[in-house]
C-alpha cells in the first residue's frame, strides 16, 4: 500500500474527458483489502509500523490478530509444523511473511470444496447450517409424530427463514406434531423480526414433551433478546450504528435468559453457546471491564493449535482493539497481562520518522507501571521491554543484557523465538562480530513454519553488509529459502552467481528461471551483448514464452522462453531472432538497426513497465546492496534517443526512432519505455517540449516516411 | 447509485452466505446493487435462497434494487467455469433483477478482455476493476486499448486515491456507463 504513495500523490484521479455519470461506491467492501497482492513486504527485520505483511516474531508492526495468535501458541503445546505453503495470491510473501488470512489458512487449511449438489434437499437460508439437521433429527426420532405430519413439518422447516411460509399441507393433529408446528411458527416469527410473537410462541414450548423442543425453546429467548437489542441499532446502510444505539432492556433480558437457560440446562446442548453469548451481552451492554477480563482468560486458556484461537483473535480484535477507547479500557484493568501485551505492541508502532503512530504511543514509564501484572509472564515482559528499547533507539548493548542468548534451544515458542530474534537484531545494530554465528545457531532450532526463513533473512542481511553474498549461493549454504534467494538474484547477484544458479539442479525450477531471466535481461539491458549468445544456452527448450511481465516476481511462470522464441518483429521493421540482434550489438554496440531491433523485442514482448524486484531505496533491506552485475540499464527510450542523436543513422532508422520515441508516451502521457520501473516511483519523463520536437522533426524531415504519415498526435 | 456489499461466500465448510451487514439498508434515494463477494462457485440452493431473500427484503424496505453483483476474482481459477456458473445463476435469478460481475483486468494470463466478452448475453454489466487491493494495476491503458469492441455495458471501478488517467477510448465507447469508486477504510488492525 505504502509503495504507491508517491504515485498516488502525484497522479490523484485525473479524470480526463470521460463523464462521471455512474459514480457510486462500494461501501464496506474493503474488509479484504489486506489479503491481496498489493501488499509487498519490506524485506528487513525491524517492523515498526503497521504492515499488512507480518512475521513469526511478535512485533509492533504485526496485525494484532497475529500477535494474539502467537501469544496463545506460546502458552499451550502446539504440534510441530513444516514450512508454510505459499498462497498463490500472496507469492510475494514467500515463506518469510504472512497475512492474517494466510496464517489462518496455513494452520487450518479449509477442505477442498466439493462441486455443488442441487439434488440435496434445500435448507433454510437464514438459519445456521446446523439448525435444520438438528430439527430434522429430533423430528425423525420422535415416535409421537405420524409419518404424513413428519413429512409436512420437514418441508416447512426448509422454508422457515426464507420469506413467507404458506403452511399449506395436511393439518397437524397429533399433540407431538403440534409442538413441532408451534416451534416452526415461533421460529418464523423470530426470522421475521416479530420478537413478541416469537417470545410468546416459544414460551409454552419450554414445557414440551419433546426434550429437544423444550430445550431449544428455553434457549431461544436469548437469541430473541439479542436480536431485539440490536434491531434499532442499524444505520441507513444496514451497518451497526454502535453500542450506544442498542436497546438496554433487551440486553438485560438476554442476560437473564442466559442465566435461566444455564440453570435449567447446565449441561445442555446450547450451554457453550449460551456461555459464549455472555460476551455479546457484555459488549452490547457496555460492560467493557467484564468483557476484557473474559477475553484475558480465554487468551490464557484457548489452545493455540485449535482454530478457536483464530476465531478468538478475530473477535477480540473487533470487539476490543478496534475500538477508539481500547487503551482506556485496558489501562483500567489490573490483571490482564496478555491483552496489555498486545496493546503495548500496538502502542509501540512508529512511523518511518520515528514518531509514534498510535495516539499517545507508549509513554515512558507506562511499561514499568505494568510490571506487576506480568508476574506470571516474565519472558513476555522482558520481550516487551526489549522491544520498546529497540524501537526507541536505545543502546543495543542494553538489549543484549535484557535478552540472554538461548539460540541453541531445540525449539522455540513464538515468545521465546521473538526474544532471540530481537537479540539478533540488537547484535546487528551493535555491529557485533558474532552476529552471523548467532543467526546460524538459531537456525537449528527455529521452526520451518515462518521462523527459519526469518532467521535466514537476518543472516543474509549480515552477509550482504559484509560483502559476502557469494556465501548465500555456495554449496551447502544455510540459506534455503527460495524467495530470499530470488530477491538476491534479481538485485545483487553477479553474472557468475546467476549462471551458477541457473544450472543448480538442486534448486527449484522457479528460482532457476529467475536466475536465467535476470541474467539474459541484464545481458541485454546492461550491454553485456557478447555474453548473451552463450547464456541463451541456459534456456530449456520447453521454456514458456508467454508475454506477461507486469507482476514479474510474483508469477507462477517465469517466461524465460521470450529470449529464445519471443516475437522479433511485427511488420514495422525487419528484425531477426534476438540472438542475431545481440550478436550484432556485440560486434558494434552502436549498430543503430540492432538497437532498434532490441527496442522491438522489448516492445513486442511486454517489457514496457517491466521491473525486476527492486527494494525501496528509502527502506533498505534484502537486496539493497551494490549490484553485482556491472553496467547501467539502458531503456527502450534511451535506445531511441541514441539513434536520434546519431547524425549518421540512416533516414529510415532515425524516422522510426522518432516515431517510437513519441509513441512511448501514447496515449496516457506517461513514459512507457523506461527500464525496470518499480512501482514505487514514476518513470522518468522527457519534457513535453521534447516530445513535440520529435514529432515536428519526424513530420518535417521525413514527411514521406510511413512513420510520419501514420503519426497524428504527440502526447 | 450504490454498490453495497451484502455478504460473502467464503472458503471452508458448506457454501453459505456469510452476512456482513447487520441489518437491511434504507436508502430510498439511491438505486442499489446488492454485492456478494465469492471465494468459491459451488453455490447451492441455500446460498441462492439467502441472496434472494436479502434482495427481497431490501426491496421490501423501500429500496430500488437493480440487481445482484457477483464479485469473484477469477484470476487464478479461469473464466470458463465462471461463465458456466453465471449462466446457471442468470437462469435461476428472477428476471426483475439484473446481474453484474466485477472483472479484474488480469483475468487471463494475457489480461485479455476477450475472455470477459464471452460473458455477453449472460451478464448485464461488467465492472472492470483497475486496481488490486489499494493500488491501480499498472498497464491499464493497454488493457483498455484492447477493449475497443467490448460488447457488454461496463463501468470502470477506480480505487480511492489510485493513479488514474482516463484512456481516451472511454469517452466515446458505446458500452461505457461510467465509474464506480471503491472507497477505502483506513487500516486499524
Amino acid at each position: 500500500m505504502k509503495r504507491l504513495a508517491l504515485l498516488e500523490r502525484k497522479r490523484r484521479l485525473a479524470w480526463g474527458t470521460a463523464t462521471l455519470a455512474g459514480a457510486g461506491l462500494l461501501a464496506g467492501g474493503v474488509a479484504w483489502a489486506c489479503a491481496d497482492s498489493s501488499c509487498y513486504p519490506d524485506w528487513r527485520l525491524s517492523l515498526a509500523s503497521y504492515d499488512c505483511a507480518g512475521q513469526a516474531m511478535l512485533s509492533p508492526g504485526n496485525d494484532t490478530r497475529v500477535n494474539m495468535l502467537w501469544l496463545m501458541r506460546s502458552l499451550s503445546e502446539t504440534a510441530p509444523r513444516g514450512p508454510a505453503p505459499t498462497p498463490s495470491d500472496e507469492r510475494q510473501f514467500g515463506q518469510t511473511w504472512l497475512s492474517w488470512s494466510g496464517l489462518r489458512a496455513a494452520l487450518w487449511p479449509a477442505p477442498e470444496a466439493k462441486p455443488a449438489e442441487d439434488a440435496q434437499p434445500a435448507s433454510s437460508c437464514q438459519t445456521f447450517a446446523t439448525a435444520v439437521p438438528a430439527f430434522n433429527e429430533a423430528l425423525a426420532a420422535d415416535k409421537g409424530v405420524p409419518e404424513a405430519e413428519r413429512k409436512a413439518l420437514g418441508q416447512w422447516r426448509a422454508k422457515v427463514g426464507c420469506g413467507d411460509v404458506a403452511w399449506d399441507g395436511p393439518s397437524i393433529a397429533s399433540p407431538a406434531g403440534r409442538d413441532y408446528l408451534a416451534y416452526l411458527k415461533a421460529s418464523q416469527a423470530f426470522y421475521s423480526s416479530d420478537w413478541a410473537g416469537a417470545r410468546q410462541g416459544f414460551a409454552p414450548l419450554a414445557r414440551s414433551k419433546s426434550r429437544w423442543i423444550a430445550e431449544t425453546a428455553a434457549y431461544m429467548p436469548i437469541r430473541i433478546a439479542l436480536r431485539a437489542a440490536i434491531a434499532g441499532a442499524v444505520d441507513k446502510y444496514g451497518d451497526f450504528a454502535g453500542t450506544d444505539k442498542v436497546d438496554p432492556a433487551s440486553v438485560a433480558a438476554a442476560r437473564e435468559a442466559i442465566a435461566t437457560y444455564l440453570k435449567a440446562w447446565p449441561q445442555g446442548r446450547y450451554a457453550a453457546s449460551a456461555t459464549g453469548l455472555l460476551r455479546r451481552v457484555a459488549w452490547l451492554g457496555g460492560d467493557d471491564a467484564g468483557l476484557a477480563q473474559t477475553y484475558e482468560q480465554m487468551l490464557a486458556t484457548t489452545p493455540g493449535d485449535s482454530e478457536a484461537a483464530a476465531d478468538l483473535a478475530e473477535e477480540i480484535d473487533i470487539k476490543l482493539f478496534e475500538r477508539q477507547n481500547a487503551d482506556a479500557i485496558l489501562d483500567r484493568l489490573n490483571n490482564a497481562p496478555l491483552l496489555l501485551a498486545v496493546a503495548d505492541f500496538k502502542r509501540m508502532r512508529r512511523f518511518d520518522d520515528g514518531t509514534a503512530s498510535t495516539k499517545g504511543g507508549l509513554p515512558d514509564g507506562q511499561l514499568a507501571a505494568q510490571k506487576g501484572q506480568f508476574a506470571q509472564h516474565p519472558d513476555l515482559y522482558g520481550l516487551l521491554e526489549a522491544t520498546r528499547a529497540f524501537y526507541a533507539g536505545d543502546n543495543p548493548r542494553g538489549i543484549l543484557t535484557m535478552l540472554p542468548d538461548a539460540a541453541r534451544a531445540k525449539s522455540f515458542t513464538p515468545v521465546a523465538f521473538s526474544r532471540q530474534m530481537l537479540r539478533g537484531m540488537a547484535l546487528a545494530k551493535a555491529h557485533d562480530p558474532n552476529e552471523a554465528g548467532f543467526w546460524q545457531e538459531l537456525l537449528t532450532g527455529a521452526s520451518p513454519f515462518y521462523q527459519r526463513p526469518l532467521v535466514q533473512m537476518g543472516l543474509v542481511l549480515r552477509w550482504q553488509r559484509d560483502g559476502k553474498l557469494a556465501q548465500v549461493f555456495a554449496p551447502g549454504s544455510p540459506i534455503t529459502d527460495s524467495m530470499t534467494r530470488e530477491i538476491l538474484l534479481q538485485t545483487m547477484a553477479t553474472p557468475a552467481i546467476l549462471r551458477g544458479s541457473a544450472q543448480d539442479a538442486s534448486r527449484p525450477a522457479h528460482e532457476r528461471d529467475i536466475a536465467r531471466f535476470t541474467l539474459l535481461y541484464k545481458d541485454l539491458a546492461k550491454g553485456a551483448y557478447g555474453d548473451f549468445g552463450g547464456d541463451l544456452a541456459l534456456v530449456p527448450a520447453h521454456a514458456s514464452a508467454e508475454d506477461h511481465l507486469w507482476n514479474f516476481s510474483m508469477q507462477e511462470t517465469i517466461p524465460v522462453g521470450l529470449f529464445s522464441k519471443g516475437k522479433w518483429a511485427d511488420g514495422n521493421i525487419a528484425c531477426g531472432p534476438l540472438s542475431q540482434t545481440a550478436a550484432a550489438l556485440a560486434r558494434s554496440p552502436v549498430d543503430r538497426k540492432a538497437q532498434l531491433c532490441l527496442g522491438e523485442f522489448y516492445r513486442l514482448n511486454g517489457f514496457d513497465g517491466f521491473s525486476l524486484y527492486r527494494p525501496d531505496p528509502k527502506r533498505p533491506g534484502l537486496g539493497s546492496g551494490p549490484e553485482g552485475f556491472p553496467g547501467r540499464l539502458l531503456s527502450r527510450g534511451e535506445l531511441y534517443a541514441a539513434v536520434i542523436a546519431d547524425p549518421k543513422a540512416l533516414p529510415d532508422e532515425r524516422a522510426y526512432a522518432l516515431y517510437r520515441a513519441v509513441m512511448c508516451y501514447a496515449p496516457s502521457g506517461y513514459n512507457g519505455c523506461s527500464a525496470s520501473v518499480s512501482t514505487n516511483s514514476l518513470p522518468p519523463e522527457v519534457p513535453k517540449e521534447q516530445r513535440k520536437a520529435w514529432y515536428n522533426e519526424l513530420k518535417q524531415r521525413y514527411p514521406a516516411s510511413t512513420w510520419a504519415k501514420s503519426l497524428r498526435y504527440y502526447w | 447509485m450504490f454498490y453495497l456489499l451484502d455478504g460473502e461466500v467464503r472458503r471452508g465448510g458448506p457454501p453459505r452466505l456469510k452476512a456482513l451487514r447487520m441489518g437491511t439498508p434504507h436508502l430510498p434515494d439511491q438505486a442499489l446493487w446488492l454485492v456478494v463477494r465469492a471465494d468459491r462457485l459451488d453455490w447451492n440452493e441455500a446460498t441462492r435462497a439467502a441472496i434472494l431473500s436479502d434482495l427481497g427484503s431490501w426491496r421490501k424496505a423501500g429500496n430500488t434494487v437493480i440487481g445482484l453483483q457477483v464479485d469473484f476474482d477469477a484470476a487464478t481459477k479461469g473464466i470458463g467455469h465462471y461463465a458456466q456458473f453465471l449462466r446457471d445463476l442468470r437462469r435461476r435469478l428472477p428476471q426483475e433483477y439484473r446481474l453484474s460481475v466485477t472483472g479484474l483486468m488480469d483475468w487471463s494470463a494475457h489480461g485479455d478482455p476477450a475472455s470477459l466478452a464471452s460473458l455477453a448475453g449472460i451478464v448485464d454489466e461488467v465492472v472492470v476493476q483497475t486496481y488490486q487491493g489499494r493500488s491501480t494495476i499498472p498497464g491499464y491503458e493497454d488493457y483498455f486499448r484492447r477493449m475497443e469492441h467490448f460488447p457488454i455495458p461496463f463501468r470502470v471501478a477506480l480505487v480511492e486515491h489510485g493513479a488514474w488517467q482516463a484512456p481516451p477510448m472511454l469517452a466515446h465507447h458505446p458500452q461505457f456507463r461510467g465509474y464506480v469508486v471503491f472507497l477505502l477504510k483506513p487500516a486499524s488492525r
